[in-house]
């Protein structure tokens, strides 16, 4: 019982904390404005020209079903954070001196997760169920018909992420970039394989949902073809219909095995969650940093009195007049070279060999393999490097050291940001080269003008939120349904012929000079008002 | 008119009226009005005094809400740059990028400062000598102690020979060599600068400061030499032996300062107009019993008010 407290106590702290956040209030609009896409069909799951009557099965299903897509790509990203956020702020190391055990820290953390999602989930129910009152095709409301599939679908799946986002949280080298682009490819896999051939990888139902509505559409119009469309429809013109043809369906008609297949991602989740447990370091700093960053005992030296010193004693060396005076000369070379050396430290020599790997690859590699695959990996390999842009003075609290020198927004910051575009323009130069000699100059403008344009927004995005999150959510999801996905209007680096117009390349170019600028005059604020 | 307009310049570091109000209507600094010439200012004051907000605009970081603020004249609230290029500035908390080496560090924020690079290297190598890092120069600042840390930020703050030297409690994590070892690097650099260093630590002030702001709820008590404030609390220092169980009492009647356990009861500090008990004789007053002073009178003011 008092466990049972102690539990409820930590997630409604936690729950708390994340909710009177200013970004929580940012990422419920957000949610909200999903919602409206799909209430407005704009982000469906359909059948082309076949439809069913808008009913409570069919609202309800659909806004559940969707929900658990969302919450499958972006839920993870949306509450992961909260262990991080403990051993940043040093509250972990006072949770670890308490009786508290890892155990009811960890399920704290999960059921905190669990609360915050399901907020976003009950969000769109109400927002759908409100649609169906004004939208009703069928004369009646049933209301299981139109909760349970947020019970069903919905609500394993959030178990599920949140418990994927705890166990990302604790094991250290999935605690930061490397673990967002990792669940990025893990939840894509997951739902689109889950839709396709693998039942119990089919996190959001879909394959379910699609089969009993296409079902009931045969059997409304047997012997037609009724196709699947699934995705953003304001993107596509093939995907939108004027007239459809309507069919009554009345909802998942569940079987035990169905129901089974939900069930294994509660134990899928408790499954994760023991992982976390096992991996939980309890804030112990020795178990968290790399063998190379403990302390050299060696330098560790006892004095006579038996007083443990770390160096040399005090009293010795020149005094403080005797010391070469320091000659007064900004050069913004040497500030953009100090910065592409912070941004460039502290990763492990894999990442060094596979950025390098990746640029080389695209001299050596046939010019459409460059342009498909080495190109997208080599823009997203150095995601870590742009996220910080902006952020790392007050993730790090150098911010009073910076600010207190001369013409900061003038001297560093513009630094900052021509060293995330020197990594952008490493990243891609061979191929503008390779371009340029095929005479693809469109292409060649596409790589430049996504070179100039994802270290800018990053920096806006950065020095706007104070986090790294808000950009690699939003440029990993474009990155990967533009440049992976193939979707052409949000494909930035050109991997198609027909994703490269000149209007789009203004409208980005234009984008990338307006985030510029609102970020300087962020940061000028931010000087003036700390 | 005129000869207040010649002072203003001739005086190195002045504030008027200096207030900063915080979210919820907090004065964290309220009418500070002070002007300060070479030397070490101690700042003095309990937890929430004001000394940070003081120091942080003082170091151009946080923008004051009312008054003014000048170095050697010029209007550091609206034109900061005039004392960003002289100042060096240690905050009571700042961080370190934990994958960079001391030598590193001191490089990149020497090329905010804008320092020349040969330059610049000399004196960061001189500079970790100085606050005895030599030998750790090239360890990650992750690996490195607290105190190593603070040593750090000792040195990035003279990294530009810094004219205004603004030090908010810098012998935190400090081991007690280092500490005065510290208070002698202070003591030299205060020939030619202004040194404001605040602490809770009156021993740390009574040895290198050369006038003393004693603050209280964001507003100046007192602004003196130490001998003034020592003058203060002449014949009104007592000590006492007590028994141990008889000091909660004491507390409730008189203004206690520091106990010293003996074989005989607890040797106490008392600081009154009057003695406490027929025992009590008079002793030389110290820093911290002119502090107590001082700190326990306004707060009855405060009571009274």
């Amino acid at each position: 019982m008092n466990r049972l407290r102690i539990l409820f106590q930590l997630s409604l702290a936690d729950f708390r904390e994340r909710t009177r956040r200013y970004s929580f209030l940012v990422t419920m609009i957000g949610v909200m404005f999903f919602g409206y896409l799909v209430i407005t069909g704009q982000y469906t799951i359909g059948f082309g020209e076949y439809k069913s009557v808008y009913n409570s099965a069919w609202a309800g299903s659909l806004m559940a079903v969707c929900s658990s897509i969302m919450m499958a790509i972006i839920g993870f990203y949306l509450v992961r954070g909260s262990i991080k956020r403990d051993r940043l702020t040093e509250v972990g190391q006072i949770i670890a001196t308490t009786k508290m055990s890892g155990r009811v820290y960890i399920a704290s953390k999960l059921v905190s997760n669990i609360a915050a999602l399901w907020l976003m989930v009950v969000s769109l129910a109400i927002l759908a169920f409100i649609t169906l009152l004004v939208r009703n095709e069928s004369g009646e409301i049933s209301l299981w018909a139109f909760v349970s599939p947020f019970l069903i679908v919905s609500l394993p799946a959030v178990i599920f992420v949140s418990s994927v986002a705890v166990l990302f949280d604790t094991v250290r080298w999935l605690r930061g970039s490397a673990g967002n682009i990792i669940y990025l490819f893990l939840a894509e896999s997951c739902v689109v394989l889950g839709m396709l051939t693998v039942p119990f990888l089919d996190l959001a139902s879909i394959a379910v949902f699609t089969d009993s509505a296409r079902a009931a559409a045969r059997a409304t119009f047997p012997g037609e073809t009724i196709g699947l469309l699934a995705g953003f429809v304001a993107f596509d013109p093939e995907m939108q219909f004027e007239v459809f043809k309507t069919f009554s369906w009345t909802g998942i008609d569940w079987t035990t095995g169905m129901l089974l297949l939900r069930l294994h991602w509660i134990a899928m989740a408790f499954a994760v969650t023991g992982m976390a447990v096992l991996l939980f370091d309890r804030f112990d700093p020795a178990r968290a940093k790399h063998k190379g960053r403990r302390v050299n005992v060696k330098k560790v030296k006892e004095t006579a009195s038996g007083e443990v010193r770390e160096t040399a004693p005090a009293g010795t060396g020149p005094g403080y007049d005797s010391l070469c005076p320091p000659e007064p000369r900004f050069r913004l070379i040497r500030m953009v070279g100090a910065e592409v050396r912070l941004a460039l430290r502290g990763f492990h020599w894999f990442w060094y060999a596979v950025a390098v790997g990746l640029i080389a690859a695209q001299y050596a590699a046939p010019f459409d393999t460059a342009r498909l695959y080495l190109v997208p990996a080599a823009m997203i390999w150095p995601l870590v490097i742009w996220s910080s842009m902006g952020t790392r003075e007050s993730r790090f609290g150098t911010v009073q050291l910076l600010f207190s020198s001369p013409s900061p927004v003038m001297r560093q910051f513009p630094a900052i940001w021509l060293s995330g575009l020197l990594v952008a323009v490493a990243s891609v130069s061979i191929m503008v080269v390779r371009a340029s000699i095929e005479g693809l100059w469109a292409y060649a403008a596409a790589l430049m003008v996504a070179a100039f344009l994802v270290p800018t927004v990053s920096l806006a995005m950065g020095t706007l939120s104070g986090s790294k999150k808000l950009f690699e959510v939003t440029y990993l999801m474009i990155w990967y349904i533009g440049s992976i996905d193939r979707l052409t209007p949000l494909d930035l680096l050109g991997t198609t012929d027909e994703s490269v117009t000149a209007t789009k390349l203004v409208v980005l170019g234009l984008t990338a000079v307006g985030s510029l600028v609102v970020a300087f005059i962020t940061r000028y604020r931010q000087l003036n008002y700390c | 008119m005129t000869d207040h307009h010649e002072r203003s310049v001739l005086l190195i570091l002045r504030t008027d009226y200096l207030g900063k109000c915080y979210k919820g209507n907090i004065w964290g600094l309220n009418n500070f009005s002070l002007d300060i010439d070479s030397g070490i200012l101690g700042l003095l004051g309990p937890n929430g005094a004001g000394k940070s907000t003081l120091m942080r605009i003082l170091a151009t970081v946080t923008k004051p809400t009312e008054g003014k603020a000048s170095w050697k004249g010029h209007d550091i609230v609206h034109s900061p740059e005039s004392v960003r290029r002289v100042l060096g500035y240690l905050p009571q908390d700042f961080g370190i990028y934990p994958n960079l080496s001391a030598t590193e560090f001191l490089s990149y924020l020497a090329a905010a400062r804008g320092i020349s690079g040969k330059s610049a290297r000399r004196r960061i190598g001189q500079l970790l000598d100085l606050v005895n890092l030599g030998d750790a120069r090239k360890r990650r600042l992750g690996s490195l102690s607290g105190g190593m840390k603070q040593r750090v930020g000792i040195a990035q703050a003279l990294l530009n020979d810094p004219e205004l030297l603004i030090v908010d409690e810098p012998t935190a994590g400090l081991d007690p060599e280092e500490r005065i070892r510290f208070r002698n690097l202070l003591s030299e650099l205060s020939v030619n600068r202004i040194v404001i260093l605040s602490s809770h630590i009156v021993s740390d002030l009574e040895a290198a400061a050369t006038s003393i702001a004693v603050m209280s709820a964001g507003h100046l008590l007192v602004h003196a030499t130490p001998e003034e404030l020592l003058r203060s609390v002449v014949g009104k220092v007592w000590e006492l032996v007590i028994a141990s169980s008889d000091l909660a009492n004491l507390k409730q009647t008189h203004i206690v300062g520091s106990t010293t356990r003996t074989i005989v009861g607890l040797r106490v500090r008392v600081v009154g107009e009057k003695a406490p008990t027929a025992s009590a004789r008079q002793v030389t007053p110290t820093l911290e019993d002119a502090y107590l002073w001082l700190l326990n009178g306004h707060q009855r003011e405060q009571q009274d008010e």
